[in-house]
């Protein structure tokens, strides 16, 4: 029998057009432009490329479109889209503007008919379902707007939900591992990627490929999405302009060379080495 | 990637609403065909090749081509001489008899066969998402050459095709234990299940494959 080829997803986090990168969702740092970053990861064999608008929920807005439309026109792997997606012409700008999939959070927990009405009209496995959870205590809750808002409800329980209402994929982070790049919470992962028939992405934690091969190894996911991992260690190829306010100290202060550790080719050729099904 | 030639090839994307157009827009644009969205208001299909996107619903899919006319032209359209119709995903269901979409639903039944739900199998997520290789058959009339042979594909679909008659089938993938049907041809009529144009480089160049059939 053989398995699907896991996805390796480039997660890229964008406030006021630049890409940014926090730790446990929060304390953003600025990295550059957002679209170089989606370039150097489509001629590094990226599956998929993922565009996150990180307070499009909190200010009411999304202005991805153009992003969008610029990544759409050079690079040719599936794109997914969310952040502040509210209303079904949100969802037919995004698709309009060039993405494939739209992911979806808030808007679905305020309102899980918002989901099942998304997924009739664009077909389910255009719709991906974010789930971003956050342990405290021994209590697990899921939380919208980014992290900034908890609500009492089981991560599991409601990713079983997102699928009876016609979800076609779930985006599923910790938020504590998120940035920490410790590994991820294979636990949680491997639950849910058990108790649901539509594909699991697992995100939050990868700090090595070995981290990465030990997610796909234990659980039953389908992809990984990675951010910090792959970030960092490029932000020195590219040169940034310095535009608009927020946090510039990392770039500031980047030395000028490093010598990149964790590149996405690198990731996934270790990953194929160790026998998983990956495209290199 | 601009070839010379390829700017005099007149290709149109028949606009189903609802779909991402833009990415298979820019991807022929790309590679430098003469393209154009064929929006349902255009009547004369003046284009050396028709594309049949996919995304969306086979059903409301086949409700827009019929109630606006589209499918008509696009029945005429195949008739002519030195005209491909290429269709991706949805648009590749639709050229079938019927789907099990939504309870049954009729189709443009330009190849024989029908479009069915993709069975649950233990470990098997369903939608099948992601990249797959393709087997090409050993079929004369291929469209696809032994350089697309084994390799990845970006696949996104929960329905497959099903055709009656094996001689058209041109590449297969395995979905755990089953293998279906990822590309077809009957005379000038081809489509894959796989979408090219969020295929990389590889998906591109079977796009710009096209120019020789013509």
């Amino acid at each position: 029998m053989k398995k699907n080829f896991i996805r390796i997803i480039p997660k890229l986090d964008i406030k006021n057009g630049q890409l940014i990168k926090g730790i446990n969702l929060e304390g953003l740092r600025i990295l550059g432009d957002p679209f170089k970053f989606a370039q150097h990861y489509y001629k590094s064999l990226a599956d998929e490329i993922c565009y996150i608008d990180n307070v499009a929920t909190l200010y009411g807005t999304n202005n991805l479109s153009s992003f969008i439309s610029r990544t759409a026109s050079n690079i040719f792997i599936p794109l997914s889209v969310g952040g502040g997606i509210r209303t079904i012409d949100d969802i037919e700008r995004m698709l309009k503007s060039g993405a494939d999939k739209v992911c979806i959070n808030s808007a679905a927990v305020n309102n899980i008919n918002f989901l099942k009405k998304a997924t009739r009209i664009f077909g389910s496995s255009t719709i991906t379902v974010m789930i971003e959870y956050v342990k405290i205590g021994k209590k697990y809750f899921i939380s919208t707007s980014t992290g900034r808002d908890l609500e009492n409800i089981n991560p599991l329980d409601w990713a079983k939900k997102v699928e009876d209402f016609g979800a076609g994929e779930i985006f599923l982070t910790s938020i504590n591992n998120e940035g920490i790049k410790m590994g991820f919470d294979i636990k949680v992962i491997k639950e849910i990627s058990k108790n649901v028939r539509i594909p699991v992405i697992a995100h939050g934690g990868a700090g090595t490929p070995q981290h990465i091969y030990e997610v796909i190894k234990n659980s039953n996911v389908s992809g990984v999405a990675l951010s910090s991992i792959l970030h960092y260690d490029i932000a020195h190829i590219f040169k940034y302009q310095r535009s608009g306010i927020g946090n510039f100290s990392y770039l500031d202060n980047l030395k000028k060379k490093i010598k990149p550790a964790n590149n996405l080719l690198k990731i996934k050729k270790f990953l194929k080495k160790k026998g998983l099904n990956v495209r290199v | 990637m601009s070839g010379s030639n390829l700017n005099k090839i007149k290709l149109g994307i028949v606009n189903l609403k609802l779909n991402n157009l833009f990415s298979i827009y820019q991807a022929c644009h790309n590679i430098g065909y003469k393209t154009e969205i064929v929006d349902r208001k255009i009547k004369k299909y003046n284009y050396d090749i028709l594309i049949l996107p996919g995304v969306g619903s086979f059903k409301s899919a086949m409700s827009y081509l019929n109630k606006n006319g589209i499918k008509n032209r696009i029945l005429e359209f195949v008739h002519k001489k030195n005209k491909i119709l290429f269709s991706v995903c949805l648009g590749m269901q639709l050229l079938f008899e019927e789907s099990e979409e939504f309870g049954n639903t009729e189709g443009l039944g330009l190849i024989k066969g029908k479009v069915k739900k993709l069975i649950k199998q233990k470990n098997i997520k369903i939608p099948h998402i992601g990249w797959s290789d393709i087997k090409i058959t050993p079929n004369k009339k291929n469209f696809l050459n032994k350089n697309f042979n084994k390799k990845k594909y970006y696949f996104i679909h929960s329905y497959y095709c099903s055709p009656k008659h094996e001689s058209e089938i041109c590449s297969s993938t395995a979905f755990g234990k089953i293998e279906f049907c990822s590309a077809v041809r009957k005379n000038n009529i081809l489509g894959t299940q796989f979408h090219p144009e969020k295929s990389g480089a590889l998906g591109l160049k079977m796009l710009a494959s096209l120019k020789k059939l013509l």
